[in-house]
């Protein structure tokens, strides 16, 4: 095994939905019933690392890690978790493996059952893992205690929380069962700013206790600039560029990234935007645009970005993108 | 009213809502001026009062609340005093609202066309006429094809085409205030930042007032002429916008500028802790007696705990309600 420092490979992966069915596809002529919400994205991670994954709506970020545990089927491509490539996806066959694999969902309070306490609902992965759960009660304080919510919440019920406290639970059920890594998908989504900084704080230090690993999927940029080394940038179900943070946003190198950055409204009434804004929105996949998807609002498009989609290639830095004319390049 | 009359002026507000639990003091003594002329922002967390407050300006409160004290007067006019006809005129003519989620705003079964010319039941003119300036301010707020597209129904078009067709039919009435109400938190940052364009242009253009009201400070930052900040159901400080970004007073200011991600210098991932506002909101139906933003104040002192402060007038149109906010 020459990736022992992987903890996750994904390689080529496409997710793919039918639009309408066969029938309906042959009387509207030969148009293609298929959308690719995910179309060939490669990635890893390393243990201990994050990963921040940004993109707009309609980018294919939730899909695309719905696809990595397994929510979603895919249509082609490969995934490997700790050096083992996961084949079978079968509920008896990929249920230990999932059970290393911490999800947590967009909106905390949606995704918690409103007719359970707290206590049900942070021990509620024991059950359907069938993991030992030991003492329940015990276990249950002990999992309010790594998240910092008082034990007296316990038989509260998810429309009592606030956005925050309901967060909190959604960390302790993506914990519960000690995984090594976690997915998250936009954790502070509806957070007041005050707030989502304690969110980003204990997820930092659960992962430096317990060595996690995360992927964060979120289209805020100024939180994943804090929270992660590691982005990749993803537009119409391709990631187009991929690189360290703090690289990325000194110097984008897709306009694409440029363009996302520049969008951010600076918090200061004497820093006015610089460049200029991006123009139309994000295509329908229904319509992926011929050669490079991003090439209708691209302000440095050129004829080639027309018919010819850009290869990821790899620049200096660790760093990757899809574009055949990257901002750095031209300086 | 004269040309110095303010378009909005709201005095000593305050409104509760009754429940079972007894009276929820949503806002507490709430002043507020909006100027001609000028972008006034409102910024503040879930639950400091931000739509009780635009809800107040319109009467659209619900029926368990009941204004305690205060006045609110729109162009000179006693908003509170105005009978069925005056506030309809006031909601459909004279002030507009943008709402937070395009994709509820617009009737769903009823063509884009017959809601913008709707809107215009005040205006006396043939219907060709309005449809033919409701075509116009589509193509002022940037929707492509208006002439065809406005036959259209409200599922053809992406979030932010339906926030571009919402501001287009509230500015239809030529109001003397146009309230959004976090016109952009259902966009992507693309979108919401070419609709707070269209916002600052739209300023430009058309005669009127625009009441803003966000959580984004990046937002308030760049679109408002004057920010006022508010905090469990109180104005704590309200300013130029330069005083409020450049030289906060009020503690809750400076921290909420604080935890704003986009103004905390690069740590590249290292994981730096983010900074945060300890604790949490005060129970509205159990007020403390002290300043409200004590119990979560790293620099409240013993004078903070007796008797909530007053607002201190700072100069300039700078006030905060802190009791600290005259020191250095």
């Amino acid at each position: 095994m020459t990736d022992d420092a992987r903890l996750l490979r994904v390689e080529d992966l496409h997710v793919r939905f039918r639009t309408h069915g066969a029938l309906r596809a042959a009387m509207a002529g030969n148009r293609d019933p298929f959308l690719d919400a995910v179309a060939g994205i490669s990635l890893t991670l390393d243990r201990g690392e994050t990963l921040g994954i940004v993109g707009e709506s309609g980018s294919g970020k939730t899909t695309l890690i719905r696809a990595i545990i397994g929510l979603t089927d895919i249509a082609a491509g490969r995934i490997w978790f700790d050096g083992a490539e996961i084949i079978d996806r079968r509920d008896a066959a990929f249920r230990p493996l999932r059970r290393q694999i911490g999800m947590m969902f967009q909106d905390p309070v949606a995704s918690l059952s409103p007719r359970k306490t707290v206590r049900s609902l942070v021990l509620e992965p024991f059950r359907i893992h069938d993991v030992e759960l030991g003492e329940p009660e015990t276990r249950a304080d002990e999992l309010m205690d790594m998240v910092g919510l008082p034990h007296t919440l316990l038989d509260s019920y998810p429309h009592q929380l606030s956005g925050g406290q309901a967060r909190r639970v959604g960390v302790a059920r993506a914990l519960a069962l000690r995984p090594r890594l976690v997915i998250a998908d936009e954790p502070t989504a509806g957070l007041d700013v005050s707030v989502q900084g304690e969110i980003l704080n204990l997820m930092a230090r659960l992962r430096d206790a317990l060595g996690l690993s995360y992927v964060i999927v979120t289209h805020n940029l100024p939180v994943i600039r804090h929270v992660s080394a590691r982005l990749a940038i993803m537009y119409l179900g391709r990631i187009v560029e991929e690189g360290p943070t703090r690289a990325a946003f000194a110097a984008p190198l897709h306009p694409y990234t440029r363009a996302l950055i520049a969008a951010v409204p600076r918090p200061d009434p004497d820093d006015a935007r610089s460049a200029p804004l991006l123009t139309g929105e994000v295509p329908s996949l229904r319509d992926r645009p011929a050669g490079c998807a991003f090439h209708p609002r691209c302000p440095a498009a050129q004829q080639r970005c027309r018919v010819e989609a850009p290869a990821m290639r790899a620049m200096s830095d660790a760093r990757r993108v899809a574009c055949h004319f990257p901002l750095a390049a031209q300086r | 009213m004269n040309a110095t009359t303010p378009i909005l002026e709201i005095a000593g507000l305050s409104v509760s809502f009754a429940t079972p639990r007894g009276p929820v003091r949503a806002l507490r003594d709430v002043s507020l001026v909006v100027p001609r002329d000028r972008v006034v922002g409102i910024v503040g967390e879930s639950g400091c009062g931000k739509t009780t407050l635009i809800s107040s300006i319109l009467r659209l409160l619900a029926p368990n609340a009941t204004v305690d004290a205060g006045s609110i007067r729109f162009e000179g006019d006693d908003v509170l005093a105005m009978g069925n006809t005056a506030l309809q005129h006031l909601r459909g003519g004279r002030a507009a609202m943008v709402f937070q989620d395009p994709m509820s705003a617009l009737n769903p079964v009823v063509s884009i066309a017959r809601q913008m010319i709707d809107i215009q039941f005040r205006n006396g003119a043939p219907k060709a006429e309005k449809r033919a300036r409701a075509v116009a301010m589509l193509r002022r707020v940037g929707i492509p094809d208006p002439e065809e597209r406005i036959d259209g129904y409200a599922h053809r078009f992406s979030g932010g085409m339906r926030q571009r067709i919402a501001i287009a039919m509230a500015l239809l009435m030529n109001p003397a205030l146009l309230i959004a109400d976090e016109p952009t938190t259902a966009l992507d940052v693309t979108l919401e930042a070419q609709i707070v364009r269209l916002i600052r242009d739209i300023k430009r253009d058309l005669a009127g007032s625009i009441l803003f009201v966000s959580h984004n400070l990046g937002l308030i930052a760049e679109l408002c002429d004057e920010v006022v900040v508010m905090y469990a159901g109180e104005v704590v400080e309200r300013g130029d916008v330069r005083q409020i970004f450049h030289a906060p007073r009020h503690p809750y200011t400076r921290l909420l500028l604080a935890c704003d991600p986009a103004r905390i210098p690069e740590s590249g991932g290292a994981g730096a802790a983010l900074p945060t506002i300890k604790g949490g909101l005060p129970d509205l139906a159990a007020l403390p007696s002290s300043c409200i933003f004590a119990p979560r104040c790293p620099d409240a002192e013993a004078r903070c705990l007796h008797g909530a402060p007053a607002m201190v007038d700072l100069g300039a149109g700078h006030a905060a309600r802190c009791v600290r906010a005259g020191n250095d």
